[in-house]
């Protein structure tokens, strides 16, 4: 799957879950994927939002508030506004 | 005969060497804590990696740190923990075997002892007592030993394979322990992701997690990230794990997710 199939396919209501979650595997490989295909990943709930939020911690630096992979941040609604409040004024 | 023996012995080392010798393995922890008689890490082994294992089992090191092994005087009966990654997934019967066949080189005969076999800090240690003299030679010895142990392969549990065979376009989520690799198929609304078989207590946080995607009874791909995966770079599952996974699974040409 290309990084546009994969940005095709997680903006794909009627996709399937195994769909998804190769999709949000291939936009969680690239660095070519934006912040917002990523915020759309973690739409898409279980494991594909669960790569992506790995994936977010990666790229924003956004310290974890410990290694248990339960206190992992997966809620799309909460990385918009993390990632609203980081950004330079 | 006996010469014959170790000759051949000798060549199944050195393909073992080959084969596994050029890959690199990060000691993370060269020598277990908690040891009441043993200094840790006396050697300053914990960021070093052995990367070759010669034709008589020994792990090669840079030239400082070979100084540092030159220079290190092992007393008598000193006792170390042999550090074996778990990951490896070696029994107690396959670590007799291995040393009883590297063994047949001469250099561990400081090797005296093989004494308990556990499970400490992820690292299955192996006790050992060193003989005077010797210990230079043995802990070349042993750590090259590790780095073999190390490339062993990958224990899949009951049922997963027939469950990769039952799909026809599913995802199943893995976790890894001690070289024992389990399988769940994940369901819309139950398990979604590595959280929720964490939240039903299916696994603990101690594996670390990859996922696959299954089309007609085939892998397909394999994701190596994962929420279970925080002490890794990059939440990543390492590629030579994942190629391990993958040839245990049969399906050495899946897609690997990110490409290595």
């Amino acid at each position: 799957m290309t990084t546009e199939e994969a940005r095709e396919t997680i903006r794909d209501d009627a996709a399937s879950f195994s769909a998804w979650v190769t999709a949000a595997g291939v936009l969680t490989s690239t660095e070519e994927s934006t912040l917002e295909d990523l915020l759309l990943c973690l739409d898409r709930k279980g494991l594909p939002a669960e790569m992506a939020a790995t994936t977010l911690y990666v790229r924003t630096k956004r310290p974890l508030k410990d290694n248990s992979p339960l206190s992992l941040v997966v809620d799309s609604q909460n990385w918009q506004e993390y990632l609203q409040k980081a950004r330079p004024q | 005969m006996i010469k014959t023996i170790k000759q051949c012995l000798m060549q199944v080392v050195l393909v073992m060497a080959i084969i596994w010798g050029s890959l690199p393995e990060r000691l993370n922890a060269a020598f277990c804590a908690g040891d009441p008689v043993n200094q840790v890490d006396p050697l300053g082994l914990a960021n070093e990696a052995p990367t070759v294992v010669d034709s008589s089992g020994l792990a090669s090191y840079p030239p400082h740190i070979e100084d540092r092994f030159i220079n290190f005087n092992v007393p008598e009966d000193l006792i170390y923990y042999a550090p074996v990654p778990s990951e490896a997934g070696m029994r107690q019967a396959d670590a007799h075997a291995a040393v009883v066949l590297l063994g047949a080189f001469g250099p561990p005969a400081a090797l005296s002892v093989l004494e308990t076999y556990s499970a400490v800090n992820a690292w299955t240690a192996m006790k050992i007592t060193l003989g005077q003299g010797r210990g230079y030679v043995s802990l070349r010895w042993l750590l090259g030993f590790t780095v073999v142990a190390a490339k062993t392969g990958m224990n899949i549990a009951d049922g997963s394979k027939e469950l990769i065979a039952n799909s026809a376009d599913d995802v199943l989520l893995g976790v890894v322990e001690n070289g024992n690799v389990r399988l769940f198929k994940s369901a819309a609304g139950q398990i979604e992701g590595h959280s929720d078989l964490l939240k039903q207590r299916l696994i603990s946080s101690d594996e670390q997690g990859f996922s696959i995607g299954v089309k007609n009874g085939q892998v397909i791909s394999i994701f190596r990230r994962s929420i279970l995966n925080p002490k890794l770079t990059d939440w990543l599952l390492p590629v030579e794990k994942t190629k391990r996974i993958l040839k245990e699974l049969g399906a050495e040409g899946a897609e690997i997710y990110p490409r290595p």
